[in-house]
Order: structure tokens, then C-alpha cells, then sequence
């Protein structure tokens, strides 16, 4: 669906995007994260054909956005960070233009802008001006219009972005709703948004991709691998030791009570370490696997390039 | 063609949502008004082509507000982003914002012949030369806003892009007033350049292809140029 080879940008001398190389399958559900400033915006704007990259080519669906913009963009939904909202129109007149210039047939707008706001969750504000709509129902305005014209391919840059907690886990629950029929990538500075939505997740930092797979993976890769939680009564300290010699754990902590245990390979160990614990009389209270959050995961991958040759990017 | 007419008629329902569109086509009827009192009554005569001069005078200095919001609006709210993501040529985005800054134009003039039609009933008017008058002023609009349009691509805030396009359209102007005083090679050059030049021959009653031609060329190279302004914003962004 989407093919993304060596794509780099400049803006006059300042090189924003590196040699990108990204490749997703139809009906992937694509998380972008990155620190502000990393290339997110830079490179959702080049696939939605928006700007041109410097150099590399993007293919949608078989068409490169470059060569052939208005074809490739007849499958692409964009959602920009601020939607691209006329505030003097109603929300029905702005989704009937939005379907006329991407190409939707006159006889269908009218369908087309009804089901766009049902699955945008809009149908009843659809008379109302845009400039009297709160924060959240402009942005679902906005996904409403990316959704018009039924893209293959949807791009959503930060839609979460200065809502409030109720109004994030709306959005969320739609964007969810959407990507069970359609390609996605949606990019955040917010970690569990694209934790929750998105299957696969690409780490952009001081634009180079610094990392790519699914959060379990990304988890494995960061860590070293995988991480079991140990609570006992007490003695925590020789528990951990007692682990660590029977069953062979590349490392075995013992802090406050609770022991990390941490393997490449957990699968056979898992069901031994209780039985290890209850066996030598230790009273075990809790159990339990802890992949590492993406909190932790960003923090390292952004943390570790950051002597990394490229400079600071403002969007 | 389609996306062209949808750019236009989204143009003109903001166009007047937005109170500007009102203040300068009534502050031009009123100008107009009084240029057509002034002249027909001080001078008592149904000649009109010392009114068309002034008018264009009137153009010049209020074409460049109509088309400064054109893009420089669509820029600043971040629609812009909507318009070069839809699968849209940029210049069927030009074309439709031109046209829908032409419409108002039209509107405009075509309000301001009650004053002919009037002085039909009151004594008479020949049509074919007032026919001309407007055929001239039509052309004279239509460049400026043009020159508006070019402005509005360059930046992101209207009042600079309507400073700028009334800087532009009156140092035209006054190019075309310098030039009667020179002579010789200068003075036929600056002939051929300026707009004034060309609209001459349109209050002396007369119709010639070549300045037909020009203001054709005129129209069509703002268009080019707003085109090429847009797309190497987006190289640049």
C-alpha cells in the first residue's frame, strides 16, 4: 500500500528527513512518534502529496505521489494538525466542497457527507457553522472531510492534540473504529495514543527512522528482552538470588520488594519461576510480565541518538 | 471544469459572509455615483468618457482589496493544506478564485449601469460607445485583479497583499501619467506596457484587437505566475 524508499528533504539548507525507508502493507495501522520537531509532520505532508520530497520516491497504491499527485490522491484521506476549516461555512456546506474537489460524483455527496458524519460522529451538528464548534467536534469536522471521499490510505498528524481527556478518548475510539477498514498512520508525541491504536509502531527521531515494529518488538529490542515482575513477602534480595542461580536469568534485581527478572527467551521459564519461589518457602504475592512501556522505549531510542549528527528540526 | 466552478461559488459565499466584500463594492457604487452626478450635471453632457476615466482611476485603487484574501486567507487558516491535498490542479484553483473575484467585479459594473439606463430615459445615450466604455473598464478590472492575485499568493497576511497590490496597480498609474510627458521611444514603449495606455483607446470609442490581446496576456500571465508563486511555496514551504 504505501512504499517509502530513501526519501530525504531539505528546506534550503537544513535537511529534515534522511534517507526514509518505510513499506506498509494494505489495512496497516501505522503509529509516527517522535519528539516535536523529529520529521513527523515533514513526512506525512510528502506522502499526502502536500510537498515534495528532495529526493526518494513514495508510492500509494501502486502510484507515485510525485509523478502523479491527483491519481495518488484520489485514495489518500489527510487530516493536517490544525483542520483545514472554512469557519464561515456549515459543516454540511464544507463537506459537499471537500467531496466536489476530491472527485466524489455530484449524484453521491449528498450520501457521502451523511455517512462521512455518521462515522465521524457529527450527524447532528451538520447544520451548524464551523466557527461555533467546539475544539473537538472541529476535529471530527476534520476527519469527516479526510474521510469524504472513502481513501484507501488515511493520514491523521497529531489528531489528538490540544483536547481535553474526554474529548482524547473520543477521537481515539473513532480512530479506531476507522482503521478496522482502511490503511492508517497517525503520528503523536503522545505515547499511549499510539500504544492503544496502532499495530505497528515507527520511532522518528532527528529525522531517521530510529526504530520500527510492533510495540511487543519494539519492547524485546530496547530491553534486551522480555521482563517478568516478582513480588515476595520478604528476603526479596535472596529470592532474586535463588532465581538467578536455579533458572539462569540474564539479569536479576531485587528493589523494594519486587524483583525484575529479565530473558530472551521467558517461555519455558515463566511457569518455573513460581514453582522455584513456593518450593523453597518463599510466600510469592505477585506475578506478572511487564514489556517495557513506550514511555521507556522512546526515552532510550531518543535518548541514545542524540549525539547523532542530525541538528534540531522545527516543524 | 468542475473544480474550478466548486473554488468559485466556495469563494463567493465567504467572500460575502466577510463584511469587506460589502464595504468596497459599496464604497466603489458610491464613488461611482458621484463621478456620474459630477460629470453629467456640471458639464451637461451624456459623453461619458471623462466618468470611465475616473473610474478607472477607482479600479486601480480598489481591485487589489477585492482578490487580496484569495489565497493569503486560505494560507493563514491552513486550508490551503485542503486545497493542495484533494487531487486538484493549482491552477484550476487559481482560475476559480480568479473567477470568483471577476464576479463581484462584474457585479459591481453591472450595478453601476442604472446610471446610463437613466440617462436613456432622461436624454438619450449612444450605446455603442458606453458598451465599449464598459467593455474597456471590464478589462481594466480584470487586470488588476489579477495583479491582486499574484500578491495574495505571495504571502499569508491580506493587508500586505492589498498594500502591496494597490503599490503595484498605482505605480502603473503613474508610470502611465509620466509618460505623458516624455517623448519619442520612451513614451512608445510605456505605451505599450501600461494598462492606461491600452484603456485610451476604449474611452476614445475605439476598438482595437491588439489591446484586446493585451489585457488577455495580462490576465493569463498573473494566473501563470500565482500558479508558479503557489506551487514553488510548496518546494519551499
Amino acid at each position: 500500500m504505501i512504499c517509502i524508499s530513501n526519501l530525504s528533504k531539505f528546506y534550503g539548507n537544513f535537511q529534515a528527513l534522511y534517507g526514509i525507508n518505510l513499506e506498509f502493507p494494505q489495512g496497516a495501522v501505522i503509529g509516527l512518534l517522535g519528539p516535536n520537531g523529529a520529521g513527523k509532520t515533514t513526512l506525512m505532508r510528502i506522502i499526502s502529496g502536500y510537498m515534495p520530497a528532495t529526493s526518494g520516491t513514495c508510492i500509494i497504491d501502486g502510484i507515485d505521489i510525485h509523478e502523479n499527485p491527483r491519481e495518488a490522491q484520489k485514495a489518500i484521506g489527510y487530516l493536517p494538525e490544525h483542520p483545514p476549516l472554512y469557519p464561515e461555512m456549515t459543516v454540511r456546506e464544507y463537506l459537499g466542497f471537500a467531496a466536489g474537489i476530491k472527485g466524489v460524483p455530484k449524484k453521491s455527496i449528498p450520501a457521502r457527507i451523511d455517512a462521512a458524519a455518521a462515522q465521524a460522529g457529527i450527524e447532528h451538528r451538520l447544520n451548524q457553522i464551523i466557527g461555533t464548534l467546539s475544539k473537538g467536534y472541529r476535529q471530527r469536522t476534520g476527519i469527516a472531510q479526510a474521510l469524504i471521499h472513502e481513501p484507501k490510505l488515511l493520514i491523521l498528524d497529531e489528531p489528538t492534540s490540544g483536547l481535553d481527556p474526554n474529548q482524547i478518548i473520543e477521537i481515539r475510539n473513532l480512530i479506531t473504529g476507522i482503521a478496522a477498514h482502511r490503511t492508517v498512520i497517525l503520528s503523536s508525541h503522545i505515547l499511549p495514543e499510539v500504544q492503544n491504536a496502532c499495530k505497528t509502531i515507527v520511532i522518528i527521531h532527528n529525522g531517521r527512522v530510529a526504530a520500527e515494529d510492533t510495540h511487543e518488538g519494539l519492547a524485546v529490542k530496547t530491553s534486551g528482552g522480555e521482563t517478568i515482575k516478582v513480588r515476595v513477602h520478604e528476603n526479596s534480595e535472596s529470592a532474586a538470588m535463588l532465581l538467578k542461580e536455579k533458572l539462569s536469568f540474564q539479569s536479576s534485581v531485587a528493589k523494594d520488594g519486587i524483583i525484575t527478572l529479565m530473558d530472551k527467551d521467558m517461555s519455558k521459564k515463566r511457569g518455573l519461576i513460581a514453582k522455584t519461589l513456593v518450593h523453597a518457602g518463599y510466600d510469592l504475592l505477585e506475578l506478572s510480565s511487564a514489556s517495557a512501556s513506550l514511555e521507556e522505549i522512546f526515552h532510550k531510542l531518543t535518548l541514545s541518538e542524540k549525539n547523532s549528527p542530525g541538528p534540531d528540526i522545527s516543524e | 471544469m468542475r473544480n474550478i466552478f466548486l473554488i468559485a461559488r466556495r469563494e463567493l459565499l465567504s467572500c460575502f459572509v466577510s463584511p469587506i466584500a460589502y464595504i468596497i463594492v459599496s464604497s466603489f457604487l458610491f464613488c461611482a455615483v458621484y463621478f456620474f452626478i459630477g460629470t453629467t450635471f456640471t458639464e451637461r453632457s451624456t459623453d461619458l468618457s471623462g466618468v470611465f476615466a475616473n473610474l478607472a482611476i477607482l479600479v486601480f485603487m480598489i481591485c487589489p482589496f477585492m482578490s487580496m484574501r484569495l489565497f493569503s486567507e486560505e494560507k493563514k487558516n491552513g486550508t490551503i493544506e485542503l486545497l493542495f491535498t484533494s487531487p486538484i490542479d493549482i491552477m484550476q484553483i487559481v482560475i476559480g478564485k480568479y473567477f470568483a473575484a471577476l464576479a463581484i467585479f462584474c457585479i459591481m459594473l453591472a450595478i453601476t449601469l442604472l446610471y446610463p439606463l437613466f440617462l436613456q430615459i432622461m436624454s438619450g445615450v449612444y450605446w455603442p460607445k458606453v458598451l465599449l466604455h464598459y467593455l474597456g473598464i471590464f478589462l481594466v478590472g480584470s487586470a488588476v485583479l489579477g495583479i491582486g492575485l499574484v500578491c495574495s499568493a505571495l504571502t499569508e497576511n491580506q493587508i500586505v497583499a492589498g498594500i502591496l497590490g494597490v503599490a503595484i496597480s498605482l505605480s502603473l498609474l503613474l508610470i502611465s501619467w509620466i509618460s505623458n510627458q516624455t517623448t519619442g521611444v520612451l513614451r512608445a514603449v510605456i505605451d505599450e506596457i501600461t494598462i492606461m495606455a491600452h484603456y485610451q483607446s476604449f474611452l476614445k470609442g475605439i476598438f482595437d484587437v491588439r489591446d484586446i490581446v493585451y489585457f488577455m496576456a495580462w490576465i493569463l500571465f498573473s494566473l501563470f505566475l500565482s500558479a508558479k508563486i503557489l506551487e514553488s511555496g510548496k518546494w519551499r514551504n
